[in-house]
């Protein structure tokens, strides 16, 4: 495997820091205590090109390989972990429409998606189904042309704001994936708020009462709804966050030896004291090992490698526990100030509470890497 | 080397079960949902093949025969 990066991801991930720094930064800590991402924000992600940049050119997007891709959403992550979950819900449903939608779906929806003129949310979770997810128990019922669907989903991440769901339900049996607009009868959005984590998602807990859905809306054939498109979006997922817990433990490094460089203790500074260096050092090296495990997977994605499905798993269990643990640490070298709002390292440790449950929980990603890890992969 | 036999290797690699060809490898709950998707990526690197929309179906990933009728079916198709 080749590290070294090329220059258009070296391009591209400058590019992303200094878009991070002046668009999003400024804006981070307002987005965690207002519980919401100003539209200031919202515009300037749509605008960016960040929310089509993988998408292919075909339809708009920018066509950026999974690397860069990847080295975006770390430095995205690393200032704000809201904005980051607007890249990863919306191109999950959207790589869900590249890869499994028809023509003319594609001609329908991927122009606005890759524009940012539109904003895509994932509609998975319910109220009693998370993890779980063979037990959604949202219906689609066939009327003549057309899905009358009924249910509810919850935890949409960005749903307040979202011009499109892509909405998991059981018809006859069978698990469905079906667009449904945002201005569809039927449909209600009510957000959800005091939230512990990523609190400037827009989350929404959103209902179908009898929603009609165009028959033409159905995403990948009946029957393939949770097996293949949840999972191919959920896939996308898990790369995401991997990478934007990257971005935690390397903002966790930053804010610590920003800190322990400048703050005093018993006469001396932090940064003197050997335990405090053996904190900073434990954070490099997960801040190393993850952004490497998140390389490992974008490369075998690159290059159309199947273990590039596990690999991904591997690298979003390993990032999203080391962003718990680094923000731990990052409030505990803090001190009071890492529980004030004074500093950003307490919304860190919040955010990365998200991490380490969102796409997949530690405890899911324990028992699939288990069984993983009993086909001697490393063999390989 | 047929398809079948290169599907053969690849689920003797990655999925360490006794199975025949016509074993269901979901229904009989070898393999969790996740699966699916290596598959598809598999086939398509592995052959140079292209599923569409309506090749997605969970039908013809669900086993060795089922897939290597599926991706013949496919090369033959790109041949034709």
């Amino acid at each position: 495997m080749d590290w070294q990066l090329t220059d258009r991801q070296l391009e591209v991930r400058q590019a992303a820091r200094q878009f991070a720094a002046e668009r999003i930064a400024p804006w981070a800590a307002r987005i965690d205590r207002h519980q919401t991402t100003p539209e200031e924000v919202l515009l300037a992600m749509r605008d960016s090109g960040y929310l089509g940049s993988a998408l292919p050119a075909q339809w708009g997007g920018g066509a950026t390989d999974p690397i860069g891709y990847g080295l975006a959403t770390e430095e995205i992550g690393r200032v704000c972990s809201s904005v980051r979950s607007l890249m990863t819900v919306h191109n999950m449903t959207a790589q869900a429409i590249a890869k499994l939608g028809s023509g003319a779906q594609r001609a329908q929806w991927l122009p606005d998606l890759c524009a940012g003129r539109k904003i895509a949310a994932f509609a998975l979770s319910e109220p009693g189904a998370g993890s779980a997810t063979s037990a959604i128990e949202t219906t689609a019922t066939i009327r003549g042309n057309e899905f009358l669907l009924r249910g509810t989903k919850k935890w949409i991440t960005y749903g307040q704001v979202a011009d499109v769901f892509l909405v998991f339900a059981h018809c006859d049996g069978q698990a469905i994936a079906l667009l449904v607009d945002r201005k569809s009868d039927g449909l209600g959005i009510e957000p959800l708020t005091e939230m512990e984590g990523t609190r400037g998602s827009m989350l929404a807990l959103v209902t179908f009462r009898d929603v009609a859905v165009p028959k033409d809306n159905q995403i990948g054939p009946t029957g393939s709804g949770l097996s293949l498109v949840s999972n191919i979006a959920l896939d996308h997922g898990r790369f995401s966050v991997a990478w934007g817990s990257t971005g935690i433990v390397h903002a966790c490094l930053d804010a610590c030896v920003d800190y322990v460089e400048r703050r005093e203790q018993g006469g001396q500074k932090l940064r003197e004291h050997q335990l405090v260096r053996r904190h900073v050092a434990d954070m490099l090296v997960s801040a190393t090992a993850s952004r490497a495990l998140c390389l490992r997977s974008a490369h075998l994605r690159q290059t159309g490698d199947p273990r590039a499905v596990m690999e991904t798993c591997v690298a979003k269990y390993h990032a999203s526990t080391a962003a718990v643990r680094a923000a731990t640490t990052a409030v505990h070298l803090h001190g009071a100030n890492g529980c004030s709002g004074d500093y950003p390292v307490g919304r860190y440790l919040r955010d990365s509470m998200v991490m380490s449950i969102i796409e997949g929980s530690d405890e899911i990603h324990q028992i699939t890497l288990g069984n993983y890890a009993l086909q001697r992969p490393y063999l390989d | 080397m047929q398809p079948r036999e290169t599907i053969k290797q690849y689920f003797s690699r990655t999925v360490k079960a006794k199975m025949d060809d016509d074993t269901d490898i979901f229904d009989m709950g070898i393999v969790d949902s996740l699966f699916a998707v290596q598959l598809l990526m598999f086939v398509e690197n592995e052959f140079s093949i292209v599923a569409e929309r309506e090749d997605l179906h969970i039908r013809n990933f669900c086993s060795i025969a089922a897939l290597s009728n599926f991706v013949e079916a496919k090369l033959a198709k790109s041949a034709a």
